[in-house]
């Protein structure tokens, strides 16, 4: 009877999993190059292998990431739905992430299935720019996309082109001359005048910037936002952020560090979202820049930190500034952007060091308001850390947001039914209208899929008969909602009489 | 009374005269109406969306509100970004709101220049999704006062928009 139990119990517990969460859209299924007969297997078990997540990825852009033999990739890009041009993530064909891992069989494949290559992705890459910023240097790659149709000269939104792209990864002159064969100047610029000298100091390959030093390139040059090469070594990239080394080699050439560009940035704004270099920030600091200083969107080093980065350099930056209650010109100080997207222990941190918690941002919305929005109902630890702290120190959670919403008015606008349920132990009043004349249960039922969420609010008292500005009730506002077509009759107890 | 005293005088004159003059031609006259955007319930990012007025020859004249506050998207609105916004970079000032998710409204307040309303012009709302399809003419009607009392359905992103003209 027991073995009985604990065997249901698991097998439901495996089912809940499998309903919820599509294992082809969990990279982990694809870390473990999966067979076709697993992949069959999965869908067997009614995952769906077209399924695109949030963010636009589908399994099959994850088994191209994640480097899957390419026979199981065939076989899944062979499934109806995930056809050649297929838009994913910004915009992205197949053969975008194909050439981002330098899969040339797989870009031959696809190709002769129809695949375009000279397309742009949502951010305006062409595929060699794209394959150019992942640091592919194999020149077949590149062979094969210029004999199909893609376009050397095109250019990045930024006026990069391929060669200043390849320029962060390169480690020897092969690839720049492969590109300069191909017709891209050994002189080009990108749009703001940053140049080979520049891309390769971003990033950060010591030996390859000598090469390029012992080649006469010109190293101390500005462009056109006064920045020069130290700028973006300190912006690294996506995958690397540069150690001390690289910047003390640069100012060895003479570059100086403690310029501020013309929208007001210094190197520590470009550092300090992502840089955990300890030592840089201290030498930095040690010869002049400035923790505190604003730019002109009002953003100090501290708030990038406060934001996204470790405590040991939110720490170090709070101890250079003067006053750590600064707000940006959205209104939001290191505080806010702590609790929107960092961890617990930061916000910790700056309420030590009496960071204002009544904080409201120019559109009216206090700290509870970015708490609320950091909610992730898988991981809720964060959420109720932040929550304990914030309350302590005295946020008040019935203050009105922006628009006079209440949390319960943000919760029901993103549908967000776990939240709506964790924010009922907290005495709001259900039936507040925010400054549009609108209810939670109004926002809720134009939102919501299913009738969820309207059944769990009537239930906590929100009233059914109250009507917008308009004259609609919330049966008028469900009806017209596509996600609730078709269910025409499961709404009847929406209406008042 | 002496000459220079005269000229300053003139001069005087002629500047309120002048200033006066300038700030008649930078501000017409406007009718305020309050504009309620509402959304289908598409899957997706907020939709952007714009929201402008064209002369009887399909020529963007002026625009009267901008749904979505990231510079970076503009783009997407291909038409208005192409004949206006990434020619001539005009000040959105005071007319760009933020963006709703699929299935909510919006509430906004459209100031429309008295002299454009039934005199051959149009109001375009065009729309675009992240990564989704872009709707140069989600909604697009004749200026007049009798189209502004309307409500009018979108082909798009926009179900439907509704206006009531606002107390001057």
């Amino acid at each position: 009877m027991l073995r009985n139990f604990i065997f249901l119990v698991f097998f439901m517990g495996t089912w809940v999993l499998c309903s919820q969460e599509n294992i082809f859209l969990q990279r982990a299924f694809w870390q473990a190059n999966p067979t076709i007969a697993q992949v069959e297997a999965a869908i067997a078990e009614g995952n769906d292998i077209t399924e695109l997540n949030g963010n636009l990825f589908d399994g099959a852009c994850y088994a191209l990431l994640e480097n899957v033999d390419n026979t199981t990739i065939q076989h899944i890009l062979s499934k109806k739905g995930n056809g050649v041009d297929k838009m994913t993530h910004d915009g992205r064909t197949y053969m975008f992430w194909a050439a981002y891992r330098g899969n040339l069989d797989m870009m031959e494949w696809l190709v002769q299935r129809g695949a375009k290559c000279d397309i742009e992705d949502a951010h305006g890459n062409n595929i060699i720019n794209f394959a150019a910023n992942a640091g592919q240097r194999d020149t077949a790659l590149y062979d094969f996309l210029l004999g199909h149709g893609a376009d050397i000269n095109s250019t990045t939104r930024s006026g990069a082109n391929a060669l200043l792209l390849v320029s962060s990864s390169a480690t020897d002159f092969n690839i720049l001359t492969y590109f300069n064969k191909k017709g891209l100047s050994m002189q080009s610029v990108d749009a703001a005048g940053n140049g080979i000298f520049q891309y390769a100091a971003k990033g950060g390959n010591i030996s390859f910037l000598k090469d390029l030093v012992a080649k006469g390139v010109a190293t101390n040059t500005y462009n056109a936002k006064g920045e020069n090469a130290l700028f973006m070594a300190a912006r690294g990239t996506r995958s690397k952020q540069n150690h001390k080394a690289v910047f003390d080699y640069l100012m060895g050439l003479g570059l100086e560090p403690d310029i501020v560009s013309t929208d007001g940035s210094t190197l520590l704004h470009y550092l300090s979202g992502k840089n955990k270099d300890v030592a840089l920030y201290k030498d930095l600091i040690n010869s002049g820049l400035k923790a505190d200083l604003a730019n002109k969107e009002g953003t100090t080093p501290l708030m990038m930190a406060a934001r996204s980065n470790d405590l040991a350099i939110v720490s170090l930056l709070a101890s250079h500034t003067k006053n750590i209650n600064l707000q940006d010109k959205k209104g939001q100080s290191a505080l806010t952007m702590a609790v929107a997207r960092n961890e617990p222990a930061v916000v910790d941190f700056l309420l030590s060091k009496d960071a204002d918690h009544t904080v409201v941002d120019t559109k009216g919305n206090t700290l509870a308001y970015y708490l609320v929005q950091s909610y992730d109902p898988k991981k809720p630890e964060p959420f109720e850390e932040k929550l304990a702290s914030l309350t302590k120190a005295g946020v008040q959670l019935q203050m009105p947001q922006h628009n006079g919403n209440s949390l319960l008015h943000v919760a029901a606008k993103d549908n967000n039914l776990s939240l709506l349920k964790r924010l009922a132990t907290f005495n709001m009043d259900i039936n507040q209208k925010n400054d549009e004349g609108n209810t939670v249960l109004h926002l809720a039922a134009m939102s919501t899929g299913n009738t969820e969420v309207l059944e769990y609010l009537i239930s906590q008292g929100a009233d059914v008969a109250v009507k917008t500005e308009f004259q609609e009730t919330v049966y008028d506002l469900a009806k017209e909602n596509e996600l609730l077509q078709g269910k025409a009759t499961e709404l009847d107890f929406l209406k008042s009489e | 009374m002496n000459k220079s005293y005269m000229n300053r005088l003139l001069k005087g004159t002629l500047t309120i005269f002048s200033l006066a003059l300038l700030a008649f031609s930078q501000a017409p006259e406007t009718v305020n109406y309050k504009c309620m955007i509402q959304l289908t319930n598409y899957e997706g990012e907020g939709a952007y969306v714009v929201v402008s007025i064209l002369d009887g020859d399909g020529t963007y004249q002026e625009t009267l509100y901008v749904q979505g506050d990231d510079a970076e998207w503009y783009r997407d609105i291909e038409q208005w970004w192409k004949n206006l916004y990434g020619v001539r970079r005009p000040e959105l000032d005071g007319i760009v709101g933020e963006t709703v998710a699929g299935g909510q409204r919006k509430m906004t307040v459209l100031k429309i220049p008295a002299d454009k309303i039934d005199a051959g012009y149009q109001l375009r709302f065009e729309s675009a999704v992240e990564d989704q399809e872009y709707y140069a003419q989600d909604i697009q009607f004749p200026l007049t006062t009798e189209n502004l009392k309307q409500k009018m359905e979108g082909a798009g992103f926009i179900r439907y928009i509704r206006m009531i003209p606002q107390a001057q």
